[in-house]
């Protein structure tokens, strides 16, 4: 980056004193570090580095738009090979300013724009490193929190070595893993390893049967509803059992019902005109007997046995009996959700092997869960989720308000209303909160300014329940640093453009 | 108080010049056209309220019905006055996607339906219920394609059933609360009044009995008025001036005519024909001033808080970067360059009322803050302005090329000095936005997709203006690169909100244009081809 890019006087370099221009010349061939720092301050390397970031940063707006915000931050914002080559911006940046060592006055402008740029950077890093981003839902009925939950995924292992946890950063989104490729994490203090085998972006509470005790054991059905208009399939496990359900509310439009005979299965109402399907074990093994109906009227009735389809009659909804079993319970664990809904949370499948290579059975882990993974006499137990980060502080919400534009319902603002308290002193603080005006804990013109200082703006309300509202967290140390850097981009840009001092 | 009677006047002048549409054989509603509504959230002239609800009905402000041309007032004032089922019937809602009529079974050309036509489609029943599903699902999800289409088309059905029972007509204020109430809703002895003229209102209507709807009329507006709870009578006078005049309108044709008395007075009359473009111009500056300042007045924030008013202040800006550095310059080429941006982006935004929404709405929470709206987004929209003179500019000097004719280095240096003012606003306008969001939503930079276009064009210029200092390219360089360089502005500003449509800038996405914009680029592009065979023949020559 040349002083003459940024003044804006096209071909001035003629102009440029030759004694000036021959020492810069000489100094070049006289010490190699010079000869570095003009090839690092090269306007060359400022116009790949120009291009190279412009597209890059391009690209990843498609792939976000296409993928997933956090697809693109993986790969590009915030992947190593990005990082460094801001770093060599950095470089570049500076380097150009010593190559117009000494400096005159007209390169006043040309110099406070690129260390604002510098400075601007060098924030963002101090930021991304001291400072946190996350966020806290509060409710006014709810209790003050002391932790915020902030974007990045960690896997929680407890260490059987001394019942500690430790964190390691784990985002199930980058991780491509298979049973034959699995990744491998260590469990502190052990010579075991975790193993994970498979990762989903939905987990969802999926039904099994499995055998159980004389009192929890009863017939056991595993049915697949599907619908191809819905392009939905839906998982239900009933069971006769104690413990079990017998009974599912289909989508509050029909009611499904399995009983060990027909004198226990629930009442139908004659009023009632929705449908329903009632289901009792047959009599022999494997089998089921089924009624369909409305009202009290039954409207078909037969017997059902694993692996049948049997249409319901409810829009294009049909039914597949993929399981019967007897002396079984209902258990529920996570597995990813096949129903084409896209519901569900993140999680993996791990199991635990000791340094013998034997290996533990997998199970998923879903984000929120704790799961024990259990390897003869060793026992692991591993969580998955967004860390938690404390704070010195409790924030609680006493008030939540939301105005709306006259004569319709659509929110005009939002307003929070939240105690602060020191967990320290005790001293309490109270704070506003409203779009575009944040609250700051501890506040005050220092803190505000230099970035040492928890913010927490609005960021989310839910329509269907107004006693909560998620406020996002910002703790910005680099603050004060991008602060004087934007402000010395747009003056170094205007004095470069517009004021010229005479030339000595 | 100066500017608004300025204003006022400034569009006054004009509304007695422009046909206001004449109706026959009914009576004429002129008179319902200064009573208060209360309609999306904010309080407006009948007029207001009519076109924009047919234009969102029926995409236009006057419809062909049993052969006769009927304006707004008319057709929403029958709609009001007589709900009979006759209108089920009538060609009235818009249903402007071609893929989604073949979908469904509809005529491939024709664009407006009635409601019995639409209602028994059992298609786009099945339509609208799947796009239904899939917000109910997801509240946020985005629906695209025949989906979003079907969707649209379900609203406006259910805009015209709302019309038909009245329930949209909310002209009373209420004694408590802020909802107002429609004449059904009075209770009759509170209200019988009020109730007794909506209905003499309507049987004068029935019996085309102008005098007596006037009448009936009359008692209606002295009844709101006493009330009360209504906007000052200047906002309203003014709000309707501002739609009858279509400032923007008059603006592109006086910019137009300068355009062409610079381009005629070329090679005689030179002096001359530039003063009178001079004089257009600035005469279409100070009315499109206006109208941009009556938008102002009316909705209370700066005119930048939608696509359309984007468009048109970038046209205001480009136009006024032209006339100052003419000013300065006097070099005609400023002028030449901005006249075919802003006539475009004026004709645009009046020809595209579907894709760009005339009307005032109030704003998103995030955005009602006066003070970033006019610091961050005046500055970025106003460096959008700049870099589109540095695009006309660039024209006049391709053009040049292309006729055969060597640009003049002050060409070059002009075009230079308005990429400089391009770059400045945009860096600082970028900025803003950072500390904005620091307030508003939390951080400083998090790479949403319209901050990271912004710094993408940001770079693009910064690699054009280095690129051109080191000698690396000349003025055709410089030419070339401003008009590929401004497809990455247009990417910051259409392209994020209407095809990636994704990130935090959520409050201006929309959808529709993109075979026009597409079009736009191709035509750039082969455009900036030409200019380069052009310019290898000429070298080789």
């Amino acid at each position: 980056m040349s002083a003459d890019a940024t003044t804006g006087r096209i071909g001035s370099k003629t102009k440029r004193p030759l004694s000036r221009a021959g020492m810069i010349a000489e100094r070049q061939r006289r010490s190699p570090v010079w000869r570095l720092i003009h090839l690092l301050g090269s306007l060359k390397l400022a116009l790949v580095l120009l291009a190279t970031i412009a597209i890059a940063i391009a690209i990843a707006t498609f792939t976000e738009a296409h993928f997933d915000a956090a697809v693109a931050r993986a790969w590009i914002y915030k992947a190593p090979w990005f990082i460094a080559w801001l770093g060599v911006l950095c470089i570049n940046l500076f380097a150009v300013t010593l190559t117009r060592w000494p400096w005159q006055k007209k390169h006043t402008g040309f110099i406070i724009t690129h260390y604002g740029i510098i400075l601007l950077l060098i924030g963002a890093v101090v930021g991304s490193k001291l400072g946190f981003e996350g966020n806290v839902t509060l409710r006014t009925d709810g209790q003050p929190q002391r932790k915020i939950v902030t974007d990045r995924s960690c896997i929680q292992v407890e260490s059987p070595a001394d019942s500690y946890l430790y964190l390691m950063p784990l985002d199930t989104r980058f991780m491509h893993p298979s049973p034959t490729a699995p990744k491998y994490l260590p469990v502190p203090g052990t010579p075991l390893q975790i193993g994970i085998e498979a990762a989903s972006e939905h987990l969802t509470p999926q039904p099994h049967l499995a055998p159980a005790s004389e009192k929890a054991a009863g017939t056991g059905i595993l049915l697949d509803f599907s619908s191809g208009m819905m392009k939905q399939t839906l998982h239900v496990g009933l069971s006769t059992g104690e413990g079990s359900p017998g009974t599912y509310d289909f989508f509050g439009r029909a009611a499904i019902a399995l009983a060990s005979n027909a004198a226990t299965l629930p009442p139908h109402d004659p009023n009632d005109k929705k449908p329903w399907l009632d289901l009792i074990p047959g009599t022999r093994e494997q089998s089921l007997e089924y009624r369909i109906g409305r009202g009290v009227a039954v409207t078909s009735s037969g017997n059902l046995h694993e692996g049948d389809l049997l249409p319901l009659g409810w829009a294009d909804w049909r039914l597949h009996v993929a399981q019967i079993a007897s002396k079984s319970a209902v258990v529920t664990t996570p597995a990813p959700d096949d129903s084409g809904a896209e519901s569900g949370v993140p999680g993996f499948r791990a199991f635990l092997m000791n340094p013998a290579g034997e290996k533990s059975t997998p199970l998923w882990v879903a984000s929120g869960e704790v799961v024990p993974l259990v390897l003869g006499k060793e026992m692991v137990r591993i969580g998955y989720g967004l860390e938690l980060r404390p704070i010195p502080f409790s924030i609680a919400l006493t008030e939540f308000e939301v105005p709306r534009d006259e004569g319709t319902e659509t929110p005009s603002d939002f307003k929070a209303t939240v105690r602060f308290k020191n967990t320290k002193t005790g001293a309490e603080q109270d704070g506003l909160i409203r779009m575009n005006h944040p609250a700051s804990y501890p506040g005050g013109l220092l803190a505000n300014t230099t970035g040492f200082n928890y913010k927490f703006s609005q960021a989310e309300w839910n329509p269907r329940d107004l006693k909560e509202t998620t406020l996002q967290v910002l703790y910005d140390p680099g603050w004060l640093l991008k602060w004087i850097g934007s402000l010395a981009i747009c003056i170094g840009i205007a004095t470069m453009f517009y004021i010229r001092p005479r030339e000595s | 108080m100066m500017t608004r009677s300025l204003a006022l006047l400034s569009l006054l002048a004009l509304t007695g010049v422009i046909p206001t549409g004449s109706l026959r054989a009914e009576v004429a509603p002129r008179s319902l056209e200064s009573l208060v509504i209360q309609e999306g959230g904010r309080k407006k002239p009948y007029l207001v309220f009519t076109e924009e609800t047919l234009r969102s009905l029926s995409g236009k402000t006057a419809l062909t019905l049993n052969g006769q041309k009927k304006d707004a007032m008319t057709v929403i004032t029958g709609l009001w006055m007589s709900p009979d089922d006759s209108w089920k019937g009538k060609e009235l809602i818009l249903v402007s996607n071609r893929p989604l009529r073949q979908q469904i079974g509809l005529d491939p050309v024709r664009k407006l339906y009635s409601w019995n036509e639409l209602s028994s489609n059992e298609a786009l029943a099945k339509e609208i219920t799947s796009a239904a599903g899939v917000r109910r699902r997801d509240p946020k999800a985005k629906l695209v394609g025949i989906q979003k289409e079907a969707s649209d088309v379900g609203m406006r059905m259910g805009l015209f059933e709302e019309l038909l029972t009245g329930t949209d007509f909310k002209i009373i204020a209420p004694l408590s609360g802020s909802d107002w109430l429609t004449s059904a809703q009075i209770d009759s002895s509170e209200g019988k009044e009020i109730i007794d003229s909506v209905a003499s209102m309507r049987s004068a209507w029935m019996t085309k009995d102008p005098s007596s709807f006037d009448q009936s009329v009359a008692a209606l507006l002295s009844l709101q008025k006493q009330i009360g709870g209504l906007p000052p009578d200047w906002k309203i006078s003014l709000e309707i001036a501002y739609q009858k005049t279509h400032p923007f309108r008059w603006a592109w044709i006086l910019y137009a005519a300068a355009g062409i008395i610079l381009l005629l007075s070329r090679n005689s009359w030179e002096r001359l024909g530039y003063q009178i473009a001079w004089v257009l111009a600035g005469s279409g500056f100070l009315l499109q001033a206006a109208g941009l300042l009556a938008r102002v007045l009316i909705a209370g924030r700066p005119p930048v808080t939608n696509m359309y008013e984007s468009v048109i202040w970038v046209a205001f800006g480009t136009i006024l970067f032209a006339l100052i550095f003419e000013a300065i310059y006097k070099a005609g080429s400023f002028l030449l360059g901005a006249v075919p941006v802003a006539v475009a982006s004026l004709i645009l935004a009046d020809s595209q009322p579907v894709i760009l929404d005339h009307s005032i709405h109030p704003l998103t929470p995030v955005l009602r803050d006066n003070f970033w709206l006019s610091t961050h987004v005046l500055s970025i929209t106003l460096s959008y302005a700049a870099f589109a003179l540095s695009l006309g500019v660039a024209h006049v000097a391709l053009a040049q090329v292309i006729a055969g004719r060597r640009p003049t280095a002050i060409l070059y240096t002009y075009l230079y000095k308005t990429l400089q003012v391009g770059v400045l606003l945009l860096a600082t306008g970028t900025i803003l936005g950072g500390v904005w969001a620091n307030y508003s939503w939390g951080r400083f930079w998090d790479w949403d997709p319209k901050e990271t276009w912004a710094l993408t064009a940001l770079l693009g210029y910064l690699f054009l203006l280095h690129g051109r200092i080191s000698g690396l390219w000349g003025g055709f360089g410089l030419a070339v690169g401003s008009v590929i360089a401004f497809m990455s502005v247009l990417m910051a500003w259409y392209g994020v909100n209407f095809v990636l449509g994704a990130g935090l800038h959520s409050y201006g996405f929309g959808t529709g244009g993109f075979p026009l914009v597409a079009a736009f680029v191709g035509c750039e592009i082969l455009f900036v081809a030409i200019a380069f065979l052009r310019k290898r023949q000429s070298t080789a020559v």
